[in-house]
Parts: C-alpha cells; structure tokens; sequence
C-alpha cells in the first residue's frame, strides 16, 4: 500500500470513528503522555529454544509435515500476519502484544520485540488484521485499531484510534478476571466480530438479561469503526477461537465447556453459525446437549443450535483457522485447523495437540488429530498449542503460551 | 527446562519445616509463660502424635504437581497469568490456602474445584513439595 494511500486511509478511519482515545493513548495524530517507553526484545537463540526444539522432536504428524520453531514469545496466544507476510502480531493475556519479524525473510523469525510500549494494554488477547492494513486489538474491556501497524511498528509510540472505548466493551461491573480473553476477526461483511466469554463456570440466572443485551456469553459485531453494535450470537460460555469458513463465509467458532460435571462431560464444541442472532446453549446445556446442573429443570430457549462437532471433555478447544493455502496437500485445503490447549482437572488428561476438520459438502463435519507430542510421559504438558494462522506461503503457526513460543508447520512432501 | 528446585531433599528437612508451625511457635509460649510441667506434657504429647500424623512425603507431592503444572509450571512459576507463582511459598500458606477454597473461605472458579479432589494428607504432600523449591529474586535496576 502507498503511504498517500495509508495517510488518507488514517484520515478517514479517524474520521469514522470519530472519537480520540482517551487516558494514556495516544490521540489520533499526537503522542503519548506517557513519552517514549523503551522496548523489550525477546532473545531468540540459547538454552531456552535448544529445549523447546529438542521438544518438537516428540511431535508427531502426517508424513511429508514438518515442525520447527518460528520464535519465542512470552504468553503467545492469538496471531494475526501483517498483509505484507513479514510481521506477525501476537495477542498476550497480560499486558503485551508482540511484534514478530522475520528481517532476512528466511522462514524463522529474527527479531521478536513488544509493540508500542509507550501504551498500555490490558489483556490484549484479540489481534487481527484487515486486509487493508489496520491491525484491531481486542482487551478486556476496550478495542482499538492501529492503522498501518505493520509499517509504524518499529517506534514506541504509535497512532491509536479507539473502535470500542475503554470501559464499554462490556458494563464496567461485569470485568472480572474470568474467561476475559477476547479474541477479534473481520467477517465478509467487513464487520468486527468479538467474542465476549462469561465469567462464571455456569452463568447465574440473575446475569442473564444483562449478558443478553450486551452479548457477554456471546459475539458481537459491529462496524470497523464500532458502529451498529448488535448481539450476533447467543449461548457461548467462553470462546476464544474464531474463523470465517473460506467458501461459505459461515463463522465457525470453539467454545470451552463447563467444568466439574466429571471426566467425560460435558464434550467441547465446535460450533457452526449459519445465521445472526442463533443461540448456542449456555448455561442451559453445559456442552453438546449435556444439560447443566444448575439448570436441569429449566426448559431452555426455542432452537437451540448444537455443535458441529462434539470433541472429548475438557481438551480445551481454542484457537482456530481455516487453511485457504496451498502448501499443503489438497484435502486440507478449507479445512478448520484448531489447538487442543488441554485439560486440567481430569484424571486421564487430554489435549495439547492440533487438530483438523474436514468439513464435507453438506457441511458435515468430522475432526481428527494434526499433531500431537506436547505431553510427555508423566502426561505433564511440555507446551500447551493455542492458536493457529496461516502464513503467506500457506505454512501454519502455531502458538503455545506455556511454553512461549510459536511453531511453523509446513509441507514438504515425502 | 532449568529447574530451581532440590529434589535431594531428605526428609529431616521435611521435618524441619513441620517444626516451624504455629502449634511448635505455641511451645515458647507456654515455656514463656510458665504454664504448669503436667500440662505442658500433655501438649508435647498432643504434638508428637500431630507430627507423626502430618509427616508429609514430599515424593509424592512430586507426582501430584504434575496435575498443577499446566498452571503453577513444573518448576512452580505461573504458566496462566491468572496463577500465582508456588515455587518457595511456606508449606503452611499452601496448606491455608487449599483448606480455605475446600472450605469456601477463599474461591476461585477453578482452585476451589481442583481443590475438592485433594486428600488432607495429599494437601501436605504438595505444600511439602512446593515449599523446598528455591529461587532467587532479580530486582528491577531502577
Ligand atoms: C487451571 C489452572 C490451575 C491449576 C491446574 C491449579 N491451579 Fe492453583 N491456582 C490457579 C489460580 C488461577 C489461582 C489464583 C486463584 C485466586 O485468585 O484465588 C491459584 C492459586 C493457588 C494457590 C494460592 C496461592 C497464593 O499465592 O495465594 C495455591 C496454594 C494453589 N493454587 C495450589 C495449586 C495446587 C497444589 C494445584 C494442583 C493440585 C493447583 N493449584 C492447580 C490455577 C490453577
């Protein structure tokens, strides 16, 4: 993109928003009061990477697939690629977003520093880019967009425009510290599309009209610029994972499930949205048609829409792309690549791998096991994936927060 | 992974920190106090037995941390920005703070359930473990 282009295209962004950020953003062309914050960079070479490459020997996959590690990036949870296919951008749960390099455009990242260090991010789970350049940063309870990012990265202060003010997210009273990563994308519609967990294992009854009409417990969308804000979808616990389907542009989304029902209930999900406004299930069901506890008595709402796929208990579905690339063999192309962050508090523990979905032409779906290997022997997590994107060359990252690192995983043939 | 954590530990240190406890603090102060020898007797009997039944095996605390790990980490600094660091906390602040979300007194959507599953003598095992973690602090340059 030409910079004219990108300095009208800020123009009129801010223009649309109509709103300068307030606290210690920056306003739309000013500075930051906070002046010059200084960066953090990431090593990437030494004992910390030898080990976590000598972990990715155990990882097993579908032959002529390799593994290696991208970088090293401290709580690395949702990724989004710049368009340009050279800096990556990675959402954190604690209060940074990081910016990830690849200089000498040899396939592994060389330099991993924090974006924009002068502003303060508060649970900045949710990045994504727009085809068009502007990187959107969903927080706990604030939305921002970054015009141009991929090429104003490199300073600590940057122009920020708020899409959803700080606070109105959702009603100041409901932040907690539960289920409060947020993950953001951009539909066919050109709309923004952010999930809103529910804080609670089971949503209480007294919360439910509430989180009816601000879509806490579900996605909402709205404009780039925040506008025509609407509940798109209902009956969500707590998703972190998103994508819209190459083809069809149905939004498919994970959702992960209640817990303390016991080893093997209640399934996770992954869902499949076919029109606004369909509710999910939660806190009715706890997962699949599992009816929760709390309301076993109760009739739940008309028309409920069940999972496209039911996955085994607690694995913890997060994460999730479509593979739109090339690279690998045909049958994955549209296929739903998702991680598997795993269980917890079951007694045989699950996950921790990458899964795939095929998805046939009626829309049936059916999901097996990528790549496995996190979990060793003393079935302790030796990395725990989170979350996936493409690359340009349709290789697929992977990111895993306990381990803090992404992986590249590519095609090469037999 | 480098591990900060002393896994030769023997079990007098163990004992040792058994001996830490409030209920041995209380000792001094009836030796301080001049309470009568009968009662105190009475006392040190009271507290052998207590020992004897809270001995923790810090072994097996070693194979149930692999059900914390995911979010306390293996060397016990926090994986899940929403979880503390064990690594090095006292064996009776552990101790307190799983009896206090199995009983309610403190609650989390998640340590209260993954507490409920843990034996008393199982609660011990883990703060053992733990507690013999060592680390070293690097402080800010500012
Ligand atoms: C799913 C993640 C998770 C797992 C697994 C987990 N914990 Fe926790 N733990 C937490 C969180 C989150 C907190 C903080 C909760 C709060 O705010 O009270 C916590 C707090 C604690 C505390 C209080 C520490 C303090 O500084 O106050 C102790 C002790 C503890 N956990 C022990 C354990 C033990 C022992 C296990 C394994 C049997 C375990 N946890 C497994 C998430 C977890």
């Amino acid at each position: 993109m030409k910079l004219k282009k990108i300095a009208a295209s800020i123009a009129a962004m801010a223009f649309a928003a109509g709103v300068v950020a307030k606290e210690n953003d920056v306003g739309i062309f000013g500075t930051s009061g906070k002046g010059m914050g200084d960066h953090t960079f990431i090593q990437q070479d030494g004992a910390k990477a030898d080990n976590i490459r000598a972990i990715l020997k155990n990882v097993k996959m579908p032959a002529g697939f390799k593994i290696d590690l991208y970088a090293i990036v401290p709580d690395a949870r949702d990724m989004t690629m710049a368009p340009q296919g050279t800096v990556l951008f990675v959402g954190t749960r604690k209060d940074k977003v990081w910016v990830v390099s690849d200089r000498d455009r040899d396939g592994v990242a060389d330099e991993v520093k924090d974006f924009a260090p002068s502003l303060s991010f508060d649970v900045p789970n949710g990045v994504q880019f727009s085809k068009d350049g502007f990187l959107y940063v969903a927080e706990r309870n604030h939305v921002r967009v970054f015009p141009a990012a991929e090429f104003f990265f490199e300073g600590p202060d940057v122009v920020a425009v708020d899409v959803v003010p700080k606070g109105e997210l959702i009603p100041e009273g409901e932040e907690s510290y539960n289920h409060t990563a947020r993950v953001v994308d951009i539909g066919p519609d050109n709309k923004l599309y952010i999930s809103l967990g529910q804080p609670y294992n089971v949503a209480p009854p007294e919360k439910l009209d509430l989180y009816k009409k601000t879509g806490i417990g579900g996605i909402i969308r709205m404009d780039r610029d925040g506008k025509n804000r609407e509940v798109y979808t209902y009956g969500v616990r707590n998703s972190v994972g998103q994508d819209f389907h190459p083809k069809t542009g149905e939004l498919w989304w994970t959702d992960n499930q209640v817990d303390g029902m016991g080893d093997d209930i209640p399934p996770g999900e992954l869902n499949r949205q076919t029109k606004a406004g369909q509710h999910f299930g939660h806190p009715w069901f706890g997962g699949g048609k599992t009816r929760t506890n709390e309301y076993a008595k109760e009739t739940p709402p008309a028309g409920i829409v069940h999972p496209a796929v039911s996955t085994t208990a607690h694995c913890a579905d997060l994460g999730m792309a479509f593979y739109s690339g090339n690279q690998f063999p045909k049958k994955y192309k549209n296929a739903i690549f998702s991680a598997q962050h795993g269980s917890w508090n079951r007694t045989e523990p699950c996950g921790a791998r990458v899964m795939v979905t095929f998805i046939d032409k009626d829309g049936k779906a059916k999901m097996e096991p990528f790549a496995e290997g996190w979990m060793n022997s003393n079935k302790e997590y030796d990395g725990r994936p989170m979350s996936i994107t493409m690359m340009k060359d349709g290789s697929m990252l992977v990111s895993d927060d306990y381990a803090g690192a992404i992986y590249k995983i590519s095609y090469v043939g037999s | 992974m480098i591990m900060p954590v002393r896994s030769t530990r023997s079990h007098t240190s163990v004992a040792n920190h058994v001996k830490k406890t409030p209920a041995q603090a209380g000792v001094f102060y009836f030796l301080e106090n001049k309470v009568p020898v009968n009662k105190l007797i009475i006392f040190f009997l009271s507290l052998c037995l207590s020992s004897v039944a809270i001995a923790a095996d810090m072994a097996n605390g070693k194979v149930l941390s692999a059900q914390c790990s995911a979010c306390h980490g293996k060397d016990g600094l926090s994986r899940d920005p929403e979880a503390p660091n064990l690594a090095g906390l006292s064996a009776l602040y552990i101790e307190k703070s799983l009896v206090d979300y199995q009983k309610g007194a403190r609650h989390d959507r998640r340590m209260s359930l993954i507490a409920q599953g843990l034996k008393k003598s199982q609660i011990k095992d883990l703060s053992a473990w733990y507690s013999a973690f060592e680390l070293t602090a690097k402080v800010p340059d500012i």
